[in-house]
């Protein structure tokens, strides 16, 4: 035989495509980032360095991006559209705002905006073309909106090239989990904000203590298995629901948003705590 | 994920995933057969216990199968010689396999890696199939065209008792066109039955050690005798 090769061989040098893959037994407390020099953070259960963590974020997004929406529906079974609309119903769209949406990737709340408010100019932001260029085409395609009022920037959330006090409304829907210095992100929102300005960020957040069990089952053994049969990718979706777990919960995230200077902070939970809106505004000087 | 990763590529799955991924891995095999991520997956999940024991245990009692299983050879691109292939008298067991490879334009390595095994013997008796299916097919002359692929299906249905390729064979050849299932029904299915119950257990077989023979002095070996000789 020619050089055979054993099975368990490959074993001892792994290969694996992308390093998640691999995780880690020893969870390092990384859920305070100010007391850490900054090194490492989470990815998931995993940890790796910060520096990595982006490419990361941007490889699983990247695969993604085609079948984000499909996915999104499979795995709430269509609620994720109520959560949206409940998100964007509840918030105060003032006359001809300008309103940034960081993450927005596939423009799903962008359009809401637009809709709920015809003098509303949007602009969509994510640090992930792939997931902009999906959104450029079903702006083309959605009812009852106007293409031009919306402006898809490519940008990272905790660096914004945009200019301060700027924007009437910020928005971020299940973006905020995947940015590795969350605090930052906070932090810009409040610069870009003009003073009064809103912040309202959707994210999921930590459940109702009852109902972990059959959320923590359906989290890791039927949405990493949809991701294998809809988009050929459990790990993107492994990921999914373990950064889930990794951010900090509704008060903790209230606290971090607080200390950002905002005020008349608040959080309302959806779905008992499977996700959260966490609003504030930036002081009038 | 609970239980322990066993090897690189392993994926531990919960009972709950197991069956999930077995019945959306079946529908999506059968509506779109070009995902061959979810072929593969539908095989993992319905090769049970039972059944790769079963084949684990028939390669045991036959002396090369057992060599098999101690030594635990790989079909990869790093253990393949395209170029010494290439290069083989034609007729040749490793010639017809290079141009096999040649003419879909694919490797040895384009094949899934098992992922959902759980027990390591198993493991190896899953991967030596998938990497063998394609000597199977070259022995038995069939194409990989459909009708080729159910008349596979259907022998190693009946050698090995893998369910993928039970029902593989039965809802494959369902979906043929009246000409070919014609063809199915008349001419290759006697046959194939005929030829799996009487031929050598292909999985025992040490296919990377023949390379360099004819194929007719294979088949002999094998005890398989071509369709085109028959009637």
């Amino acid at each position: 035989m020619k050089g055979a090769t054993n099975l368990f061989k490959s074993m001892r040098k792994p290969t694996n495509v992308g390093n998640f893959r691999q995780f880690s037994v020893n969870q390092v407390n990384s859920d305070n980032k100010r007391s850490e020099p900054g090194k490492k953070t989470h990815f998931g259960f995993t940890d790796v360095d910060e520096a990595e963590k982006e490419q990361k974020v941007h490889h699983v997004f990247a695969n993604v991006a085609k079948k984000y929406d499909l996915m999104n529906d499979a795995m709430s079974m269509g609620v994720h559209r109520l959560w949206k609309d409940y998100y964007v119903g509840g918030l105060q769209v003032p006359y001809n705002a300008k309103c940034l949406d960081m993450a927005g990737g596939t423009g799903d709340i962008a359009f809401r905006i637009l809709r709920h408010s015809p003098t509303a100019k949007v602009t969509v932001s994510d640090i992930n073309q792939p997931m902009l260029d999906v959104g450029k085409k079903r702006a083309e395609k959605e009812r009852d909106i106007q293409p031009s009022r919306a402006e898809w920037v490519c940008a990272n959330a905790e660096q914004m090239p945009f200019e301060s006090n700027t924007y009437d409304l910020f928005t971020m829907s299940f973006g905020i989990r995947n940015c590795t210095h969350p605090e930052k992100v906070v932090r810009e929102a409040f610069r870009v904000l003009k003073p009064g300005g809103q912040l309202a960020i959707l994210e999921f957040s930590e459940v109702n203590s009852a109902l972990k069990p059959i959320y923590d089952a359906y989290s890791f053994n039927v949405i990493p298995v949809l991701g294998e049969i809809l988009a050929s990718d459990r790990a993107s979706y492994q990921y999914l629901v373990e950064s889930i777990r990794k951010f900090p919960n509704q008060d903790e995230f209230a606290r971090i948003i607080r200390e950002e200077g905002f005020s008349n902070v608040r959080y309302e939970n959806l779905t008992f705590g499977v996700c959260s809106i966490h609003k504030g505004m930036k002081p009038r000087k | 994920m609970s239980a322990q990763k066993l090897y690189a590529s392993h994926v531990p799955l919960a009972p709950l995933s197991r069956m999930l991924l077995g019945i959306g891995s079946a529908v999506t095999a059968i509506s779109d057969p070009k995902r061959g991520d979810m072929v593969a997956a539908m095989g993992e999940t319905t090769a049970i216990g039972p059944v790769l024991e079963n084949i684990r245990k028939r390669m045991e009692s036959d002396v090369v199968g057992k060599r098999l299983l101690l030594e635990k050879p790989r079909i990869s691109n790093g253990t393949i010689d395209r170029k010494w292939l290439r290069q083989l008298p034609d007729g040749t067991l490793g010639k017809l396999y290079s141009n096999f490879l040649d003419r879909l334009n694919t490797s040895p390595d384009a094949r899934p890696t098992v992922k959902y095994i759980d027990n390591l013997e198993h493991l190896y008796v899953m991967q030596r199939y998938r990497e063998t299916h394609d000597f199977t097919h070259i022995a038995l002359e069939q194409k990989t065209n459909m009708l080729g692929e159910v008349t596979v299906k259907y022998f190693e249905g009946i050698q090995y008792g893998l369910p993928m390729c039970v029902t593989g064979g039965i809802f494959g050849g369902a979906r043929l066109l009246t000409k070919n299932r014609q063809e199915l029904v008349d001419r290759n299915l006697p046959w194939v039955v005929e030829q799996a119950t009487n031929a050598r257990f292909f999985m025992a077989f040490d296919w990377e050690n023949h390379f360099e023979k004819q194929l007719s002095e294979v088949q002999k070996e094998l005890n398989i005798t071509p369709l085109s000789v028959n009637m």
